[in-house]
């Protein structure tokens, strides 16, 4: 074993943190009020680089790996970025960017990819629907081929980037006879004959990203954008981006824990009380080691995925715990950070108040603690009476 | 970056598994019953080269690493935890500061002894009077001609009644010395063995020293550096109490599993019941981060990397998620768990003492939020 962050990766992560706290942070409060979507810092981010991050060079990429990719976005987040802005990059990068470099043919990826890369075509991801979230395979949008097109219908729920993306990847059944193995993906852009965008969704947290419905109305797809075999979108596209979700999306949920303890941190050796700092007291020295403790475990589940896609190991059961585990314990250090900074925490000019909030979308978002126990479970547990097959 | 054992380290793991689950496991419940030092499993571990894993080459040992010797601790623990802890102590607490700080002669007379595990060590540190406050220990060590007289007791130290030696800190004047002493040295004195809920087999006694003449040679670290001395060694107790909550971790979860699994209510095996089924996976997850974080810990310190917080919050992770995880184990088997046959409830008596042992959680989360807070 050996757990050491090379000096590159190190240099990387301290520039990409100073970048998020001079850069990007100072822009967060004011959008984090008015819920919108930081389009400066967003483009910011483009020129730094950090939307080119996992893609081959080749498509405008840094082909940096999982891990370094993953140690770029916790820097980012511990630097100041908000939970949306850090969303709006999973949803784009991750949920959109990946299936198209790692399942789209030659045509597509040099058709979107660059674009993703510079962060200039915003992009999305489309599976959940107002009746399938954690029963995701359970979706109603159709996609019916004619001719060189396919017609899609149907209403995708809660989608991050709906209102802004230019492209997204769309899930939808295209044989309902055929269960899992009846479902396709489909790159759909925003300007796509049949498309709109519901009313956008006003939420707890992550603010600064801006969700929506997407709405399908006999929308038209060229037939060229189907990603990936027919039939094959779910199970394709599900086991392509689910270590990859729960690896770097996760790693921003990361930031986000030593964001709010370095704050805790910072204000609990300021604030007086009683004639002396209330880092002095071992009611606040008990929870500061108590995030920490969370911190480090949290750093240890995210890594090891990390490196597990980096070496071609398959990871399903380490990212689904890495998923339950980080989310479940940023909740507690969420809680604490608020706790420690007392009235001001609640205040929303203090950012362990925009953390508390932002922090709940870990245990719901891309699978729930609870589906993510189910997972997990299925693969250690016999569940079959005896005798039975 | 590398998350996994080496292909040595895994071989020992799978051969060390099998080999307790045939000889150590059987027993646990008679070792625990009979509340004895484990004798006969401490001779078939030393046949095995358990003992000699870190002991370096020269001195007729394995030389391995920090993350070799944590390995099979753990697995023991899974088995016998009493055993692991009782080889832990000598191999890792006293071994390792005989190793590191004793002097050439000291260590070519015990070290090829404890490898060979025809002679035990323990460490003897806590008092009657001062546990966490190592500071307030009241042993002393008086300079007299060319010896030292040592006088005080030690509380609950962990192989006294069989130890052949033991380290010990003592005061020296305004400072403190750690000596390794020889346990036939006229004036020790172990007293009774002692009574405790659970690590039955990691039998504790005190001991006292009543003027115990000891040479120079018997000083490790230097006079005066004992303070420096025992913050290095407390490190590797605390990784060794890491190694031994983590196999007491995954044993509960084993056990838990087993039973949910064959197990039937309402015509399904309780591991179909999601509420079952998730208390399961939720002791895995438990003790696999907590796992990671001693491998972290122990790379760490092996590296000379400064570890004492790394080492504190493994620590601390291991010790919750096995007192944890014998909880939710009783949980899982109910009745079943409370009948004095079944290892649940040996398990989550053992458990408590991992809490406790090298540090109390409450003194390393001081350890931890220090650091952080750079008080």
């Amino acid at each position: 074993m050996e757990f050491s962050i090379n000096e590159e990766q190190q240099a990387f992560m301290k520039s990409v943190f100073n970048f998020s706290k001079n850069e990007i942070y100072p822009l967060m409060e004011e959008f984090e009020k008015k819920g919108e979507f930081c389009w400066e810092a967003w483009k910011k981010m483009g020129e730094f680089g950090m939307m080119a991050l996992p893609f081959p060079e080749e498509y405008g990429g840094a082909n940096a790996g999982v891990l370094t990719t993953c140690l770029g976005m916790e820097a980012l987040t511990r630097g100041g970025a908000s939970g949306g802005l850090t969303l709006s990059w999973g949803a784009h990068t991750i949920l959109c960017g990946v299936p198209i470099w790692l399942i789209g043919n030659e045509e597509q990826k040099k058709k979107y990819l660059p674009g993703i890369a510079s962060g200039e075509k915003l992009g999305g991801f489309g599976l959940t629907e107002p009746n399938a979230g954690s029963d995701a395979a359970s979706v109603q949008t159709t996609a019916v081929k004619k001719g060189d097109k396919y017609i899609l219908n149907g209403t995708k729920m809660f989608i991050t980037n709906g209102p802004i993306a230019s492209q997204f990847v769309v899930i939808a059944v295209t044989d309902k006879k055929a269960g899992h193995f009846g479902i396709s993906a489909f790159i759909v852009d925003a300007d796509a004959p049949g498309f709109s965008i519901g009313k956008e969704l006003d939420k707890m947290g992550n603010r600064t990203s801006t969700t929506s419905e997407l709405i399908f109305e006999d929308c038209e797809v060229p037939a060229a954008n189907l990603l990936g075999p027919e039939g094959m979108g779910f199970v394709v596209v599900g086991k392509t981006i689910l270590e990859y979700e729960r690896s770097c999306l996760l790693a921003a949920g990361l930031g986000g824990m030593e964001n709010t303890l370095d704050e805790s941190i910072k204000y609990a050796k300021e604030r007086v009380q009683f004639n002396r700092p209330i880092a002095q007291f071992q009611a606040i020295q008990e929870k500061i080691a108590n995030m920490k403790i969370a911190v480090e475990g949290a750093r240890m589940a995210l890594y090891r995925v990390a490196w597990m896609k980096d070496n071609n190991i398959p990871a399903m059961l380490e990212a689904c715990l890495a998923k339950l585990f980080m989310s479940e314990v940023g909740l507690k250090v969420a809680d604490d950070g608020v706790q420690i900074h007392g009235g001001y925490g609640y205040m929303r000019e203090y950012p362990v108040e925009r953390n508390y909030r932002d922090v709940k979308l870990g245990t719901i978002g891309a699978g729930t603690s609870e589906v993510q126990r189910q997972v997990i479970g299925k693969m250690l547990l016999k569940t079959k009476k005896k005798g039975a097959k | 970056m590398d998350f996994k054992l080496t292909a040595e380290q895994e071989k020992l793991r799978k051969s060390l598994s099998e080999f307790c689950a045939a000889e150590i496991g059987p027993r646990a419940a008679e070792v625990d019953e009979k509340a004895e030092f484990p004798a006969e499993n401490w001779k078939k571990l030393a046949e095995q080269g358990v003992m000699a894993l870190t002991v370096p080459e020269q001195y007729g040992g394995a030389g391995k690493d920090l993350a070799t010797a944590l390995t099979a601790i753990s697995v023991i623990a899974e088995h016998c935890a009493s055993t692991a802890e009782a080889v832990a102590t000598s191999m890792l607490c006293a071994g390792k500061a005989i190793e590191i700080y004793g002097s050439e002669q000291l260590k070519g007379r015990i070290l090829p002894k404890l490898a060979k595990g025809c002679e035990i060590g323990a460490l003897a540190v806590s008092e009657p009077g001062a546990g966490s406050d190592v500071s307030a220990i009241k042993t002393t060590a008086e300079k007299c001609g060319e010896d030292y007289i040592l006088t005080g007791e030690k509380a609950y130290v962990t192989n006294a009644t069989v130890a052949d030696g033991i380290v010990t800190l003592t005061k020296t004047g305004d400072s403190f010395t750690v000596f390794a002493a020889p346990k036939f040295a006229a004036g020790i004195c172990v007293g009774a063995p002692a009574r405790t809920l659970g690590m039955r087999g990691a039998v504790a006694a005190n001991i006292s020293f009543n003027d115990v003449n000891l040479g120079d040679n018997n000083i490790l670290g230097g006079y005066g550096n004992g303070l420096a001395v025992i913050a290095d060694i407390f490190d590797y107790v605390r990784l060794n109490v890491c190694a031994v909550a983590n196999g007491i971790a995954v044993a509960a979860y084993n056990v838990a599993k087993s039973h949910a699994e064959t197990r039937e209510s309402f015509g399904k095996p309780l591991a179909a019941h999601q509420i079952v089924a998730f208390r399961v996976t939720d002791m895995y997850v438990d003790a696999d981060v907590s796992r990671m974080l001693m491998y972290n810990a122990a790379w760490k310190k092996q590296n000379g990397e400064k570890c004492a917080p790394f080492v504190a919050l493994a620590k601390v992770s291991a010790s919750d998620t096995a007192i944890k995880n014998s909880d939710r184990c009783m949980k899982v088997l109910a009745s079943a768990g409370l009948s004095a046959d079944s290892p649940a409830q040996r398990i989550y008596r053992d458990a408590r003492l991992m809490e406790i042992a090298g540090g109390t959680n409450d003194i390393l989360r001081q350890i931890i939020a220090r650091d952080q807070l750079e008080l």
